[in-house]
């Protein structure tokens, strides 16, 4: 009986660990990065999300989506990247040659995404949060890939001049000539 | 009993030159005919709805991974729920929605907030007073957003609602991580470098 006893602790010791959740409990940090750069431009762009699921020919029926998305794009320059060499000052004029500008952020602010449209077959399951989520990764790489399009970088250019000239001219210089690695065209302020 | 032989070789041979081009990628693979097509998102335009003139200087990025779950009762009418008045044994009534979602948080200090009394200069010296380091950006996208469990199904406002408490839950552990008096530290660096390269001999950079 008490063999019995032992086997039936073990079987139901082996059902609860069976029970038991796997969800990874644990959570790390990745990392932890310093950084120094001057974001000037912040964009809000919209875009439609739109996709049929009717290319596997065994399935019966279609699926169509349609979903809107909102993201942040922030554009700026670098400034850990500046040298001596960069920046001349004499008396009150000063010259700075800043590097160029790039995309510092990109962000799909979750409460801006939202289901528009969704027909489903009679035959086939709703989109699962699994597929949603893939279709709005295809369309985050769709506006990655669309930034140089949107002109973001040319406005960080003007916004980041204007900045650095006000900061310049706080510092009490008169004569400010600005100019980007990229694109050696000065600005005489 | 020979023309059962011829049919046996015959096959043989055809499914050995199958082979052989599938091989050569030439054909596909069994396998893929029952494999389900990608959905792939159609081509769409962005259209801009804002632009805005900032000067945040970033200076932290903290990169982080949070498990944020949701557990709810089942809808009356849905299958399980059905499945339950057949079934002779009781069965679990409740379904769940478990991300991993992988995220970064910045901080960074806010300089469009820079006063004009903030500056101050004296020959080669300079004294600049910036305001402190906050989370300037949460950022969690659909790329590294993992749905591990879904049970039932899930609107998009119920997902959203669940990546923004992971959103709250990765601004929680970079601040308990030290995040803000990182940035501070690292903003005062980067601004006493800036000054430096301008000449300044004698420079002073404080947060509010």
């Amino acid at each position: 009986m008490s063999k019995f006893g032992q086997y039936l602790n073990g079987l139901l010791l082996l059902l609860l660990a069976g029970c038991s959740s796997s969800i990874p409990r644990e959570e790390k940090v990745l990392a932890i990065k310093e950084m120094g750069a001057l974001a000037t431009t912040q964009y809000t762009v919209t875009k439609i999300v739109k996709a049929s699921d009717n290319q596997t020919w065994y399935k019966i029926g279609d699926r169509k989506i349609l979903l809107s998305v909102e993201a942040n794009l922030k554009a700026g320059i670098d400034l850990t990247q500046l040298s001596e060499e960069d920046i001349t000052s004499s008396g009150n004029s000063i010259q700075i040659k800043l590097p160029p500008p790039k995309i510092l952020s990109l962000q799909l602010p979750p409460e801006k995404i939202r289901l528009e449209y969704e027909e489903v077959g009679l035959l086939r399951s709703e989109f699962s949060q699994e597929e949603r989520t893939a279709l709005l990764a295809q369309a985050e790489k769709q506006i990655e890939a669309a930034i140089p399009e949107t002109g973001i970088l040319e406005t960080a250019r003007s916004h980041t001049r204007d900045w650095i000239t006000r900061f310049c001219q706080q510092l009490g210089y008169t004569e400010i000539n600005i100019e980007f690695a990229d694109q050696p065209t000065s600005i005489l302020r | 009993m020979r023309g059962i032989v011829k049919i046996v070789v015959a096959l043989v041979i055809v499914v050995l030159l199958y082979s052989l081009l599938v091989k050569l990628n030439w054909l596909p693979s069994v396998g893929s005919w029952f494999k389900a097509s990608p959905v792939l998102i159609e081509e769409t335009p962005l259209l801009i709805t804002e632009i805005k003139q900032i000067a945040t200087l970033f200076t932290i990025e903290s990169s982080d991974e949070v498990v944020v779950s949701q557990v709810r009762p089942v809808p009356p009418g849905s299958p399980k729920k059905i499945l339950d008045w057949i079934s002779p044994l009781p069965l679990a009534q409740a379904e769940q929605l478990v991300l991993v979602v992988k995220g970064k948080v910045i901080a960074g200090t806010d300089l469009s907030r820079l006063e004009s009394n903030a500056i101050f200069i004296r020959y080669d010296s300079v004294s600049v007073t910036i305001p402190a380091a906050r989370i300037q950006d949460i950022i969690v996208n659909p790329s590294g957003t993992d749905v591990f469990i879904e049970e039932g199904n899930w609107s998009q406002a119920e997902t959203n609602k669940l990546v923004s408490q992971a959103s709250e839950k990765l601004r929680q552990r970079a601040t308990e991580k030290g995040i803000l008096v990182k940035a501070d530290e690292q903003a005062l660096k980067v601004l006493r470098n800036f000054l430096a390269l301008q000449g300044f001999q004698k420079i002073r950079v404080a947060t509010n």
